[in-house]
């Protein structure tokens, strides 16, 4: 604040401009009046009341530049305080980041019962911290009821592990750890062999800087209904703020646009409005959620189970399905969607509960209309498996757009939506992009193969709804 | 440089699409919800591939 600035901070050559000033100020009105130096006049008039001058001119810089948001976003360092202060008179409020979660594959030496209490650590070797958000009981036997978690026995028989969900310990993207990543227990915890992110953790979101908060501040403080695009996107992001669901870009299809099917549900098949596709991007990278899936073999090495429609709300697409223990290689196979080392499957969608929502949903037409919302549920049949029991745990990881049932809940809820809207949040469909560089260099000026893989991919997983993406 | 993108459509049908350019145009189909409005590009860091090679 510009209080903070006292007579200290108050440098000589602010000091002694103050005091020409008021030299030059006095001797205008007052040409005869002795102002040299040593004078009684300057050391008793001029000189205490230049200290006060410099010290409110200073001050006066100080709240200027604290006024505006374009100068604070070039002052590195400014004080976030006083940009949320200033945000506060738009009904603003910057996004101070989010924690990132993920399930952890915890090993162990034996078939014991192991308890962890809540806030457990567990620490990559980069140092980053995650916890337990809750006490866990894992046993061969789990009361399941009672929440506790299951310890299996890994193939080779050669360990036990078991599977639980973890959060970061501070807000950032850098806890948005990939599969795979080393975890070590940071408490004891008897017979613990090692851990391992189980799939990419997510959600980790770094706190929104100046210039991001600047981009958005037009539509922060735009009119706030479900109307118009600019105001369905300002009401969501407000609601969203501060919350799980980053919302990175929306894109909203209604009358007229060649996307929305469900305003045309009449025998001329013509659009009547008040329907709305919301179709919300909430991830930068591919967001992947894991599941544990029990199939029942219905063939010879052939199993089938149901993935409901509150069991990953509205996912895109099938990453993997692989063995429980199993960590899926991310790459993709050029033309298809299943990772590398998955096994094949049908994924087969249709809708869910459509008797119990007032949306307007073709029942005849639901795989099309539910897609990649909270009204899909898909019936997964996995093939080529070599066990052939009766049943079979898979590890099954899909593409989603986080938080999309709370978007949903909150698009119907009757103080929101427009009384004659029909809003469907949807997963937008993802384009999964593969790119190969060879860079050519001279041998004195080497390329940073990392540092260019790194740019790419924040540059693709940049984009809101576009187009074309180019390799320029 | 290689671009390579794949995207699946409502029905479920899987669209590949390479080249200098990925256009979603190109593949567009509004009655299975593909169209360059309802979609993103997005890519995992393993399926970025880059080889420097000194000369």
């Amino acid at each position: 604040m510009a209080e903070d600035i006292t007579l200290e901070n108050v440098t000589q050559e602010q000091f002694d401009a103050a005091e020409a000033v008021l030299v030059d100020l006095t001797r205008a009105a007052y040409p005869s009046l002795d102002l040299r130096r040593g004078t009684v006049l300057r050391d008793l008039l001029i000189r205490p009341a230049a200290s006060v001058y410099a010290l409110n001119t200073d001050r006066l810089t100080e709240l200027q530049n604290k006024m505006s948001l374009v100068t604070l976003s070039t002052d590195e360092t400014a004080d976030p305080s006083d940009v949320d202060a200033i945000l506060a008179n738009f009904g603003v409020e910057r996004n101070t980041g989010n924690k990132a979660t993920g399930p952890v594959m915890v090993r162990v030496d034996a078939a014991r019962d192991y308890v962890l209490a809540e806030n457990f650590r567990f620490i990559t070797l980069d140092g980053l911290v995650f916890l337990t958000t809750r006490p866990y009981t894992v046993r061969l036997d789990p009361d399941t009821t009672a929440g506790d978690i299951q310890l299996y026995r890994s193939d080779d028989g050669t360990y036990y592990y078991f599977v639980i969900d973890l959060i970061a310990e501070t807000e950032g993207a850098q806890y948005s750890i990939s599969q795979g990543t080393a975890l070590d227990a940071g408490n004891t915890l008897f017979g613990f062999v090692a851990g391992e992110a189980y799939s990419d953790f997510s959600g980790g979101v770094d706190e929104e800087s100046i210039q991001e908060v600047l981009a958005r501040l037009p539509a922060a403080v735009s009119y706030r209904a479900l109307e118009s695009r600019t105001s369905i996107d300002a009401k969501l992001r407000e609601y969203f703020e501060d919350t799980a669901v980053r919302i990175q870009s929306i894109s909203s299809q209604g009358y007229g646009d060649r996307t929305q099917l469900r305003d045309k549900h009449n025998p001329m098949g013509t659009a009547v409005g008040s329907r709305v596709d919301v179709y919300m991007r909430t991830f930068t990278s591919p967001n992947v959620v894991t599941l544990q899936k029990t199939g029942t073999l219905v063939a010879p090495n052939t199993y089938q189970f149901e993935i409901a429609a509150d069991e990953a709300p509205g996912f895109y697409a099938i990453r993997s399905i692989s063995e429980i223990e199993s960590s899926v290689s991310p790459e993709l196979a050029f033309g298809s969607i299943p990772a590398i080392g998955s096994y094949p499957f049908l994924d087969v969608r249709d809708g869910q509960d459509l008797e119990y929502t007032f949306h307007d949903i073709d029942p005849d037409n639901a795989v099309i209309e539910t897609a990649f919302s909270v009204f899909q549920k898909s019936t997964v049949t996995v093939q080529e498996v070599p066990q052939s029991t009766s049943t079979h745990v898979f590890k099954v990881e899909l593409y989603t757009t986080g938080g999309l049932l709370d978007i949903q809940t909150y698009l119907d809820m009757d103080a929101v939506r427009n009384v004659e809207g029909d809003y469907i949040a949807r997963c937008p469909l993802i384009c999964l992009v593969g790119v190969d560089v060879r860079a050519y260099y001279d041998i004195r000026y080497p390329v940073d193969a990392e540092q260019m893989q790194l740019n790419l991919y924040n540059y693709i997983n940049s984009r809101s709804f576009t187009r074309r993406l180019t390799r320029s | 440089m290689a671009l390579q993108g794949t995207i699946r459509d409502a029905s479920g049908a899987i669209h590949s699409l390479q080249g200098d350019s990925l256009d979603l145009e190109s593949v567009a189909d509004p009655q299975v919800l593909l169209a360059p409005e309802t979609a993103v590009f997005a890519a995992e860091l393993a399926s970025i591939h880059v080889e420097a090679v000194a000369e």
